[in-house]
């Protein structure tokens, strides 16, 4: 009787306590490419597909990119992305129905839709998209547009973006990993700092979907689509819901139970080992594809011994490349090449060698390049005899941590049998500050970094390899390449026009690193994006994205 | 006792305003530009190359170029307004984002502290009692056991079992999407009861230990002896004498206990992805957001003084003696 009593009286607390905790609000709210229907089946609708992630439901604004909301609109969801990346990691229109880049690359012309809304029901324009630039070059001061001249209206539908340099492809490149769409001008005008907008109208984009409520205690949120806005054919997943879990475990123990239908986390694939316990679940695809991103360590080459390419390439033999795979990526992870850059990547060039474990071939190495233990303590010296330690730094990372250290450790040790003495720098592993200076100054023999799938796209691992930037940057200076030839040719990959200049100077920089053994890849990675496959077909699982994508909300259909 | 009592409350001032002082100064000299979490990475180090104008703006905005001493002023008069102004991450008001988590950690903690409370003592106080008995014998490795596995492991091994193979709760959250009313008090009760029963076991493994020791201790003094010799009935030496003494540590413990009741179950809080005061003191401080880490260890601190004090002023209820060397010393 006194259970019931407290029971009930521990329900009416919290039955005063939690209705208003609940949000709820509705948001009534030269090779010219062209927007394919992508879906072509008008039965079997999808009547609610439920995405889990890990990310915070708290945060509900179109210019922000904050929590599962923004992320998820990297994906043409409640956005209206202006292009979007196809599985083969080619550009092509989203809501822009078709796009061309002048061959001298400092021209876009595109068409947009004439019959899409915004979720308020407004009609979108050419308006809003003249807006968007504008706001973006001169409020949000996007880099990537700080060259936009003009935004040309050319007709009711079409447009040109005029750069004074060539970054046309540069901004569309990598404007598409980073949520580049058109903004309502009726709703952002005026709004110097969009983080100050936090009602329902902060969430209005004219994406396939719009945001229909959400409930931040039970961090969930829900969304209808917008059949006006269907960019790539019929919208055929009728109602999504977003679902958070506190972290990977969680989130696989609730997909095994069938309490979601796939994952989106981002650039973040599952690890490895809790891939392993997810294995052999009815129903459940892994979501398996080649990572494009990937750990990597550069040779502090502002002194002593980085700076010496005899020994770089020594201390190359020394590290155990197979345990490297094995502490990152478990069974599937594989011994990297040395031009850094996964196959996955574009512009892959596989004639270069692959990295080789030989601690004999080290010591070898080491002894002929006038590295050897003088003073007999076990430890090599420099060749002019004096002490030689390696400071080892890894990045801070607040979540993955725990990794990057025994990553440090895995090479600590290696470098260890073949008498390198080591130590790794424990200030920077207290905070991205602390690290952040250390790498900028050079204070490092060793450095321990990785590239997300996002950066690899376009950007690439050696972005962070460079020592000197152009005039004008000066952020993510962490690497130590203070070779012009290097950084000419960066800037020449980023800037290229087309593909071909792209690939052909990403091919330059893979030969450049291999040769020189600059920094190395530490493990090419297997990404796991699971699904599941019981309800649902169409899934196309995008190698180092997953199945949530653009195209999801078009081909995705019930059994 | 009035003296006393006023003494004490004074002290517990003094040491909210030390600590509000310690933690003011401790977080803001920590490593770490929060201009960097207010922006973005990203975008710091393009205003910081192409518009260090705007950047300013940002800073002035929220203070961050005022000196130690007057960003100091400020955090003293915000305390006193209880306006914390907006948080750095979601820009929604600091103390309501706070209260909110607070709300959340509170369903855990205050059934915890109550039912593992009185839980460990009633079992303490048997196996005190009677030690070396088939009852003592039971509960003490058992709960020896809860008591030193880390809770996280302990957290994940129920999970596995109970949560996702056996499907009797739910794995993750504090609600179920989609419920209303009735529906959803339900709900959170459902999630809430596998965290609960967690915290209430590790509670009750340690309170009883306490209990335990105290009352064993209390057991063998020659006091007892003489009450049993003078053939008292054991009930009335155990509550009389045994328990009146055995309550004095048991009692500060028990008061101590509540000044962790905000921030005791960080742990649980981050594996069962309930969204409590743990969870966002751990984000706050991660992400160089000031005014909120302030706004919790303040909360955390003025609870853990005013438990300290609850817990002199039962003591001094308790216990004579406490009261007497009050009045003498005062």
């Amino acid at each position: 009787m006194k259970k019931k009593t407290v029971s009930l009286l521990l329900s009416l607390a919290m039955c005063l306590t939690m209705l208003p905790g609940q949000s709820v609000f509705a948001a009534e709210t030269s090779t010219e490419t062209e927007t394919e229907a992508v879906s072509e089946s008008t039965g079997n609708h999808v009547e609610n597909l439920i995405v889990g992630t890990i990310a915070d439901q708290n945060v509900f604004n179109s210019l922000t990119q904050t929590d599962a909301f923004g992320r998820m609109n990297y994906n043409g969801f409640t956005q209206g992305d202006f292009v979007y990346r196809d599985e083969n990691n080619n550009l092509q229109p989203y809501f822009w129905k078709s796009f061309e880049i002048s061959e001298d690359g400092k021209q876009i012309d595109f068409t947009i839709p004439l019959d899409a809304v915004w979720h308020d029901g407004e009609p979108v324009t050419m308006d809003d998209v003249v807006f968007t630039f504008e706001y973006m070059r001169d409020v949000r001061k996007n880099g990537s547009l700080q060259n936009l001249t003009e935004v040309k209206v050319t007709g009711d539908d079409s447009a040109s973006l005029i750069f004074s340099e060539p970054d046309a492809y540069y901004w569309i490149n990598s404007s598409c990993n980073n949520n580049s769409c058109v903004y309502a001008k009726h709703i952002w005008e005026g709004i110097d700092d969009p983080t100050t907008l936090d009602g329902p109208e902060a969430a209005i984009g004219c994406g396939p979907y719009k945001l229909v409520s959400y409930d931040s205690d039970a961090q969930v949120s829900y969304y209808e689509a917008v059949p006006e806005n269907d960019f790539l054919g019929e919208i055929t997943v009728d109602k999504v819901t977003v679902q958070s879990y506190s972290d990977e475990t969680t989130l696989m123990m609730a997909m095994m139970n069938g309490e979601i239908d796939t994952m989106y986390n981002y650039a973040n694939p599952i690890d490895a080992d809790v891939i392993d316990t997810v294995q052999g679940t009815p129903d459940l695809d892994l979501g398996e594809s080649d990572f494009t991103g990937c750990y990597q360590m550069e040779y502090g080459k502002d002194r002593a011994p980085g700076n010496d390419q005899a020994f770089r390439e020594a201390a190359s033999y020394a590290i155990d490349y197979n345990q490297l795979a094995t502490t990152i990526n478990g069974e599937y992870g594989k011994v990297p090449g040395k031009g850094v850059i996964p196959p996955s990547c574009k512009g892959y060039d596989e004639s270069i060698g692959s990295l080789e474990f030989d601690a004999d071939k080290a010591a070898e190495m080491l002894d002929e390049a006038g590295y050897k233990d003088v003073d007999g303590d076990g430890y090599r010296e420099l060749p002019d005899g004096s002490q030689m330690d390696l400071t080892v730094i890894p990045q801070y990372s607040s979540k993955s941590m725990d990794m990057r250290n025994r990553i440090a450790e895995v090479i600590m040790n290696s470098l260890d049998k073949v008498g390198i003495k080591n130590h790794v720098d424990n200030d920077s592993l207290s905070n991205s500050e602390v690290w952040e200076d250390t790498v900028t100054k050079g204070n490092y023999d060793i450095s321990i970094t990785l590239t997300t799938s996002g950066m690899a796209s376009y950007s690439t691992a050696f972005r962070y390899f460079m020592g000197e930037l152009r005039d004008g940057e000066s952020s993510w200076l962490w690497g130590t390449i203070r070779d012009d030839s290097f950084r000419d040719t960066y800037y020449a990959m980023t800037q290229a026009v087309n593909d071909e200049q792209y690939i052909e100077n990403n091919q330059k920089l893979q030969k450049y690193v291999a040769d020189t053994m600059a920094a190395e890849a530490l493990c090419w990675e297997t990404a796991f994006f699971p699904y599941r496959t019981d309800k649902y077909t169409g899934w196309e699982n995008y190698p180092s994205w997953g199945t949530v994508h653009a195209t999801t909300w078009y081909r995705l259909t019930a059994k | 006792m009035t003296r006393h009592i006023a003494q004490k409350i004074a002290t517990a001032f003094v040491t909210i305003f030390v600590i509000i002082t310690i933690s003011f100064f401790l977080v803001h000299i920590m490593p770490g530009d929060p201009v960097i979490h207010l922006v973005g990475q990203e975008e710091y180090y393009y205003l910081l190359d192409n518009d260090p104008e705007t950047l300013n703006k940002l800073i002035a905005r929220y203070g961050l170029d005022d000196s130690l001493p007057v960003q100091y002023g400020k955090y003293l008069k915000n305390i006193v307004t209880m306006d914390f102004g907006p948080s750095y991450t979601n820009q929604k008001p600091v103390v309501s984002n706070v209260l909110k988590a607070c709300k959340w950690t509170l369903f855990l903690s205050i059934p915890t502290w109550i039912i593992g409370g009185l839980l460990g003592a009633l079992l303490g106080v048997i196996a005190g009692w009677k030690p070396g008995k088939l009852f003592d014998k039971i509960m003490t490795p058992i709960l020896l056991i809860v008591n030193t596995i880390p809770s996280n492991c302990f957290c994940l091994i129920l999970l596995i079992f109970l949560a996702y193979r056996m499907k009797l709760f739910p794995i993750n959250g504090m609600v179920s999407p989609g419920v209303e009313g009735m529906a959803r008090v339900q709900s959170i009760l459902q999630h809430m009861f596998l965290p609960l029963i967690i915290m209430i076991l590790y509670r009750t493994s340690g309170d009883f230990m306490l209990m335990k020791s105290a009352v064993s201790q209390v057991r063998s003094e020659e006091y007892i002896m003489t009450a049993e010799s003078k053939g008292l009935p054991s009930r009335k030496v155990l509550f009389r004498h045994v328990m009146k003494n055995a309550m004095v540590p048991y009692a500060t413990s028990f008061c101590m206990q509540f000044g962790g009741i905000l921030s005791g179950s960080m742990i649980i809080e981050v594996v069962f992805g309930w969204k409590g005061m743990g969870t966002i003191l751990y984000n706050a401080v991660s992400n160089r957001d000031f005014p909120t880490a302030q706004f919790c260890f303040l909360l955390s601190a003025a609870l853990v003084v005013f438990a300290n004090l609850i817990s002199d002023i039962v003591n001094a209820a308790i216990d004579p003696r406490i009261r007497e060397e009050g009045i003498q010393d005062a």
